[in-house]
């Protein structure tokens, strides 16, 4: 069976993960052979979620980690003379 | 080469494309495995948040201490970073408190992200990430240390937000949740006939971390959680399942809207921005 646009769109997620049966890959990738507008979507899907991924994209606030630490060494603090 | 852990994205620099997915166990695995050649396009190494098994996590307003029923680890981990853990929290809980922050650490930026993912504010997941590595604190002395640490403090952090969440959010947000879960409509991308390859060089641009950032904000909770834990946490589906307390189906298909519904606001945003940053 020939994969349509639509059922490409719903594999393109698994097929970027990986997470793909062969057989469909096999399909998926014939498809996108002739398919400029499904490969410009797939290239797109894969490009934007490595963006995403990028440590730059959601990097921690400034001074978080000195932030959690003060804060912690607080609770510490008050757990300790609290005798804990 | 374990086929369930994170994922990772091979890049063919020969036609400037990302032209494959492979599950890979860690980056130094891949990297004995495959080779430096290959080390160089591993995606990162991460914050271990592999895989006990969990309760469901906690999904109203407690009052009392969320911590108390996260874990029931299933599967005992006797990985040197577990076991590493295990020395720590030994020697925190024999009193060496100031150890404690070598445990968190490691993960304070993957709970920092699942605090934001639900909250979608700096401040606000800034201040559930303090909250949650107090909790954990506290409860460190009944840690079962079958489970990874950093496990536990995400699945901490993540009941604290939720917690957070539904003590502020309005209702209407949650009835759109809801109907964008149900519709399973319309999630047809943006038409594109090409796409030119935004380099990873360009988020060096504050403008286009803040456009993928507002696209992630706009996703609904549930889609959004999803995106987090995967595609930025890295952690595989069975472990984003049992974060999540959802299927290991319900995260594929999220994962996929997720996607579709980001190429969908992006894209054209996108490739008129590149537009712009090749010229400047």
């Amino acid at each position: 069976m020939k994969l349509d646009c639509k059922h490409v769109w719903r594999e393109v997620s698994n097929y970027i993960d990986g997470d793909i049966d062969p057989s469909v890959r096999l399909e998926v990738e014939q498809h996108l052979a002739h398919c400029r507008h499904c490969a410009a979507i797939l290239d797109s899907t894969r490009n934007i979620v490595y963006l995403i991924a990028d440590e730059r994209t959601f990097a921690l606030p400034v001074g978080f980690s000195d932030r959690l630490r003060a804060r912690l060494a607080s609770e510490q603090e008050k757990h300790k003379r609290s005798g804990g | 080469m374990g086929q369930t852990g994170a994922r990772n994205f091979l890049r063919d620099d020969g036609i400037k494309r990302w032209t494959a997915a492979v599950f890979l166990r860690s980056s130094s695995q891949a990297g004995e495995k495959d080779g430096p050649a290959f080390k160089q396009i591993v995606w990162r190494s991460r914050c271990g948040v592999a895989a006990p098994g969990l309760v469901e996590p906690c999904l109203g307003v407690r009052s009392t201490s969320v911590t108390e029923n996260l874990l029931q680890p299933s599967h005992p981990i006797n990985d040197p970073q577990t076991q590493e853990e295990a020395v720590l929290i030994s020697r925190v809980l024999s009193g060496e408190h100031e150890l404690f922050y070598e445990l968190i650490k490691p993960c304070e930026r993957a709970a920092f992200m699942t605090a934001f993912s639900l909250l979608k504010n700096e401040a606000d997941a800034e201040e559930a990430v303090q909250e949650a590595v107090v909790k954990a604190y506290k409860a460190l002395g009944g840690f079962r240390r079958e489970s990874k640490f950093s496990t536990w403090l995400i699945q901490i952090t993540l009941n604290e937000a939720r917690m957070r969440l539904r003590r502020s959010r309005a209702e209407y947000e949650t009835s759109l949740d809801g109907l964008v879960e149900d519709a399973d409509g319309d999630y047809t991308p943006a038409a594109l006939t090409d796409w030119r390859e935004i380099p990873s060089e360009a988020l060096e641009r504050k403008e286009l971390r803040e456009i993928l950032r507002q696209a992630v904000d706009a996703l609904p909770q549930k889609y959004r959680e999803v995106l987090i834990v995967r595609d930025v946490q890295e952690m595989s589906i069975v472990e984003a399942a049992e974060l999540l307390g959802i299927t290991a189906g319900m995260v594929k298909t999220r994962l996929f809207r997720a996607r579709l519904l980001l190429q969908k606001m992006l894209a054209l945003e996108l490739r008129a921005w590149r537009k712009v940053y090749a010229k400047g």
